[in-house]
């Protein structure tokens, strides 16, 4: 009984492939809409150049995407770094941590982004690991010696998590 | 924006002091006489020719008669006095006082099959309630309009009353705020936890493919 009840704690404990999903989803909707802003603004100040008959040597449109990749970049290091969430896993209650339980520290973060380009352009089975590990870690999240968490308490009443579990306890027992 | 429109309420109307003469007379005199009446027609019944034991329709239905009215006639007085002290504290019971009057007679007469005898007694009663009636549907029109009238006033003064305590009460903003939160917190919480459910069933099923065992669980958390 008193096992049921540990293991019916959800905060703390690695998060899984559909949650991180999710959350990545989400941040890449984030970034997308904040990179359309920019190039809609980046494409309004050429056009008021032109207008003033200003003809600097490089568009502004030009250098934004060449800003592109640092602006995603900033995204995620800076979330990690700072507090250990970004938008989409905030949502989702999920919390990058290091071995001390902390956020991780900008060279950590860092890494873990090269990680998600690593994983990414190995067509994606570097995020897809996070299914198979033991320990629910990306290839990104070995790289940078990170996990990522439940950061928050389940409900008293979370009916759907529950009977998950409870079925899932029942079976590990039968194993 | 509140007008103050008492003027436009519509008062009740006098009560008419005639009409009121008149109902006294039809209880006092009209049922007095419709009581004696049928107190004549009562003791002819009881004198009447009737076998108590007979199977005859006829004597069967005189019999019946003579004892739905001796038990009317014998219960009446304290029917009355019930009545009255009842409906001392009623708002119209004169008019109560006369539908009981006409029923109970117009009863009788149904069921003695004397309602000829008995129309000379009943009409009057019958025209006189009419005309009650028709006086308290009067009054209950204008009542009604003045109770829409006054209910418009009230409605407003206490909506007018509760947006303004809605607006200056702190505590009642902070239970809003805490129940709009409360509603979209918990269905963040609900999307969190099928996640988390779909998060394990995802990993038993790739597992199970791959011939991998089941992740073993790592120790628990400790909770305070």
């Amino acid at each position: 009984m008193a096992r049921d009840k540990q293991f019916h704690v959800l905060q703390g404990r690695t998060a899984g492939f559909v949650t991180r999903l999710i959350a990545y989803t989400i941040d890449l909707a984030v970034v997308a809409g904040v990179l359309s802003v920019g190039g809609w603004l980046a494409v309004l100040v050429d056009t008021v150049f032109e207008k003033m008959g200003l003809d600097p040597s490089i568009d502004v449109s030009t250098i934004y995407v060449f800003t592109i990749p640092w602006i995603i970049a900033m995204y995620f290091v800076a979330f990690w770094a700072l507090t250990g969430r970004t938008i989409g896993k905030w949502f989702m209650g999920l919390k990058v941590v290091g071995h001390d339980g902390q956020s991780p520290s900008i060279g950590r973060s860092f890494i873990r982004l090269i990680g998600y380009a690593l994983s990414a352009l190995a067509f994606w089975i570097g995020y897809a690991w996070v299914i198979i590990d033991d320990e629910r870690q990306g290839w990104h999240d070995h790289m940078a010696k990170t996990w990522v968490v439940y950061d928050y308490e389940r409900r008293k009443g979370g009916e759907i998590y529950a009977s998950f579990l409870e079925r899932e306890s029942r079976s590990t027992e039968a194993d | 924006m509140m007008t103050d429109s008492t003027d436009a309420i519509p008062q009740l109307p006098e009560a008419d002091p005639e009409l009121h003469k008149t109902l006294v007379r039809v209880i006092s005199g009209g049922v007095g006489e419709a009581i004696d009446r049928l107190k004549d027609l009562a003791s002819e019944l009881e004198s009447a020719d009737a076998d108590p034991e007979s199977t005859d329709p006829v004597a069967l239905t005189t019999n019946q008669a003579a004892m739905i009215v001796v038990g009317f006639l014998s219960e009446w007085p304290e029917q009355i006095a019930a009545l009255r002290e009842t409906t001392q504290s009623m708002t119209y019971p004169i008019g109560q006082l006369l539908g009981v009057a006409y029923r109970t007679v117009a009863a009788v007469a149904e069921a003695t099959g004397i309602a000829g005898v008995v129309a000379s007694i009943t009409e009057p009663t019958r025209v006189a309630l009419a005309e009650e009636l028709e006086r308290l549907a009067n009054v209950g029109t204008a009542e009604y309009a003045r109770g829409r009238v006054l209910s418009v006033h009230a409605f407003e003064r206490s909506i007018d009353g509760i947006v303004g305590y809605l607006g200056d009460s702190d505590e009642v903003g902070e239970l809003v705020r805490e129940q709009t939160l409360g509603i979209t917190g918990a269905a963040v919480q609900e999307i969190r936890e099928t996640g988390a459910a779909a998060d394990g069933l995802t990993e038993g099923i790739f597992r199970k493919m791959l011939g991998r065992d089941r992740r073993p669980l790592p120790p628990a958390p400790v909770v305070e």
